[in-house]
């Protein structure tokens, strides 16, 4: 097990990794970085580039010091709970506000001008008083 | 007026079926037209029960058949070297370092020795889906290249008539798909272990660029090179495993920055360390290529020095190696190839005028067909080999060169690029198809192992060389094949 | 795809869109100066406005928002609603 950024992840798990739900993250093997909300291929894949790690590196082939590399850099950037927390204020000051946006979001409806008259699931998922993320 | 009788089933003129059958209104089909046998074939078959045990069954065929991806992929790449089916051909010679160069046995298939079989394959000569399998035991057949490789290998040993013992032969192996250029490399390698020599290759090239092994910057160069310890290291296993013999009767002759090695080790010892630590492999690697290409020992150490033996390096895939690889440096834009150490080292071997194997020996990089990622301007570098050889002048207006605004990579076309009155020069060796005499022997080898049934003569080879688009061995290993499964009957069939 | 929506939602360079308004002379304006009466619902808020109120037209009637510092730099209509919220009403007939 390494520890990346206070999450335990496997040796055998892919250090780049694509997207899968949370849920199967940590039996999937092919994700570590992108488990991380906020980091998808783009981020992640310029990550690897910057400590020069190949893109197909498993968790436990990586060195110390570019474990604590990792480690530093990613508790630097706006992940995980400082991201959900940022988008979640995005969205309540538009409330606050009084926005047409806002209201959209209130009410659970579709925020971006899309027909109400059917297909809505999304929003109403996830467009609550308070936004699930 | 049309009869109420069906004339042509000629239905009612079965009337003691009829008395057998049970009575109509149990299995009514039958009764409306028995000579027509289709209406009851073709009915939906009897609703059964639907079964538990059955549906479980087929299920569980079904998860059985897919198998682990782990399992699939080991499955794809088995190389099996033999068919216990196939029948045991008589005679067959196996090739040896005497008879390599006998032209006599152009077009014969000589096989491949059992001892060498695990030296060739811990080189990984062999590949998948080359038809090793369908034989009784692995061989190549003898071509006219071949009798003229093998010729060189008794040039450049210092045997022979014609001996020019350190010699550097460089050669770009090119041809069409299914021309034989990998089993010509193998063929060398096979040479190369009879000969003794040391024999290094790199099975496939796209596994350098790939961005599938590990890569270290060089502190320092400019512009930054690349270092890929896990693949060093594969490849000095690979080298110590197959040359084992020669290398372990080579002491070390010159001094290294090492730790572990002693004045007395053997250079398999010093290999042996580049494979247990990878950050060591680079170090290691060097070292072990500074020991094979010295002519004579540092001084203090000249006691145990034996010259060292020629050396054979076998590239194929050499396209993956002129083009971007996957892999990114730190501002994220693409690696080119040649800015991998290891690439380098190897491409710098046959770059024009260089002889960096002070020893002699033989380079062949091979190009693939079926697996090639299409670089302009390794194309145009070869056209400008080709037509070097064939007397043009680079100043000559027929010499081709890139066209306007194509792009091509620089830096490959100055690889490539000729250094005049400097021996050794890059060679295009191209593969084309056998002859009509050696695909005659070729086909008879099929026979002989059992596996054609049509007697070979001149016509029937003649078909077969043409169908084959001239001879491409490729093509008529499939043909091969093709008569085979045709000739089994099929359980179906009957 | 798109780097993000809002960056297609109007060409950098036109600039905000500035719209005419009849703004009070002086600032901050007397408490008696009746809200600013406008159809511009596309006018960007400027950061000259905050404090101010405006009467912006919904379609229908001329509705009253108070500006505050974080509606600038975003649309007068944006704030008024020119939709009646659905709602069932029984009829008589039937």
């Amino acid at each position: 097990m390494v520890f990346i950024l206070g999450v335990n992840f496997p040796e055998r798990n892919l250090l780049k990794a694509s997207n899968t739900s949370a849920l199967t993250s940590q039996h999937d093997p092919r994700k570590s970085l992108e488990s991380f909300f906020g980091i998808g291929n783009h981020t992640s894949s310029r990550l690897l580039a910057r400590f020069n790690i190949h893109p197909t590196c498993r968790v436990g082939e990586l060195a110390n010091k570019q474990v604590l590399d990792m480690t530093a850099v990613l508790s630097d950037m706006k992940i995980e709970n400082d991201l959900r927390r940022e988008v979640v204020n995005d969205i309540k000051r538009l409330k606050e506000t009084g926005t047409y946006r806002g209201r959209r979001h209130a009410l659970g409806l579709p925020v971006r001008g899309q027909r109400t008259r059917t297909q809505i699931k999304t929003p109403v998922k996830l467009n609550r008083m308070e936004r699930r993320m | 007026m049309a009869s109420a009788w069906c004339w042509s089933c000629l239905s009612r003129l079965r009337p003691t079926t009829r008395a057998v059958l049970p009575p109509p209104s149990a299995i009514p089909r039958l009764t409306s037209a028995p000579f027509h046998s289709s209406a009851v074939q073709y009915a939906p078959p009897l609703k059964k029960k639907s079964n538990s045990m059955t549906q479980l069954k087929y299920r569980q065929g079904q998860t059985l058949r897919r198998k682990k991806k782990k399992t699939r992929k080991a499955l794809r790449k088995r190389i099996i070297l033999s068919n216990p089916n196939a029948l045991e051909v008589e005679g067959m010679q196996e090739i040896s370092a005497e008879n390599i160069v006998d032209a006599r046995l152009r077009g014969s298939v000589l096989g491949l020795p059992v001892p060498m079989l695990d030296q060739l394959r811990a080189v990984q000569a062999f590949k998948p889906k080359q038809g090793w399998s369908i034989f009784r035991r692995p061989g190549a057949v003898v071509r006219r290249d071949t009798v003229e490789m093998g010729r060189l290998f008794e040039k450049i040993s210092g045997e022979g008539d014609a001996a020019e013992k350190g010699k550097v032969v460089k050669k770009v192996v090119t041809g069409t798909k299914g021309s034989g250029k990998t089993v010509h490399l193998l063929q060398a390698m096979s040479m190369g272990f009879l000969k003794k020599w040391v024999v290094v290759t790199i099975p496939e090239a796209r596994e350098l660029v790939s961005g599938d092994t590990a890569y270290v910057p060089v502190e320092g160069s400019k512009p930054t090179q690349y270092i890929q310890p896990g693949a060093t290291s594969a490849l000095l296993m690979r080298t110590v495993e197959a040359n084992r013999e020669v290398l372990s009767g080579l002491k070390v002759s010159q001094k290294h920055d090492i730790a572990g090695v002693k004045p007395t080790s053997t250079l398999e010892d010093l290999a042996k360390l580049g494979f247990q630590d990878p950050a060591l492999a680079w170090p290691v690697f060097k070292a072990l290529w500074t020991e094979l290409t010295v002519t004579a020992a540092a001084p203090g150490m000249e006691k145990d020095f034996q010259t060292r033996p020629p050396m054979l390096v076998a590239v194929d895939g050499l396209a993956h190696w002129m083009h971007n690889s996957a892999y990114r440096d730190t501002d994220y834009k693409l690696i080119h190839a040649h800015d991998l150490v290891f690439v380098k080292h190897f491409l710098s071997l046959l770059r024009n005028g260089q002889a960096e194997l002070k020893n002699g020996g033989m380079l062949l990089y091979a190009t693939s067909t079926s697996n090639s990622p299409g670089v302009y301007a390794l194309e145009v570098a070869l056209d400008q080999m080709t037509a070097r050889q064939a007397g043009t002048k680079p100043t000559s207006p027929e010499y081709p060169s890139a066209e306007a605004y194509s792009n091509a990579d620089p830096r490959v076309l100055d690889l490539f690029k000729p250094i005049e009155g400097k021996e050794p020069q890059m060679e295009l060796q191209t593969l084309g198809g056998l002859t009509r005499d050696e695909t005659r022997g070729y086909l008879e080898y099929f026979a002989r192992s059992g596996l054609l049934r049509e007697p070979v003569n001149e016509n029937w080879v003649g078909e077969k060389w043409s169908m084959s688009g001239g001879g491409i061995i490729g093509e008529l290993e499939k043909l091969g094949r093709h008569v085979r499964s045709a000739a089994i009957p099929t359980p179906a069939a009957n | 795809m798109f780097a993000t929506r809002a960056l297609l939602g109007r060409s950098v360079w036109k600039g905000p869109n500035i719209v005419p308004l009849p703004l009070p002379r002086t600032l901050p304006p007397s408490p008696k100066h009746s809200p600013i009466r406008t159809q511009k619902r596309a006018a960007t808020i400027l950061p000259n406005f905050v404090g101010l109120r405006f009467a912006v037209h919904n379609g229908k009637t001329y509705q009253e928002i108070q500006i505050t510092e974080e509606m600038v730099g975003r649309k007068l209509g944006e704030y008024v609603a020119t939709r009646k919220r659905f709602t069932y009403k029984q009829s008589k007939n039937k």
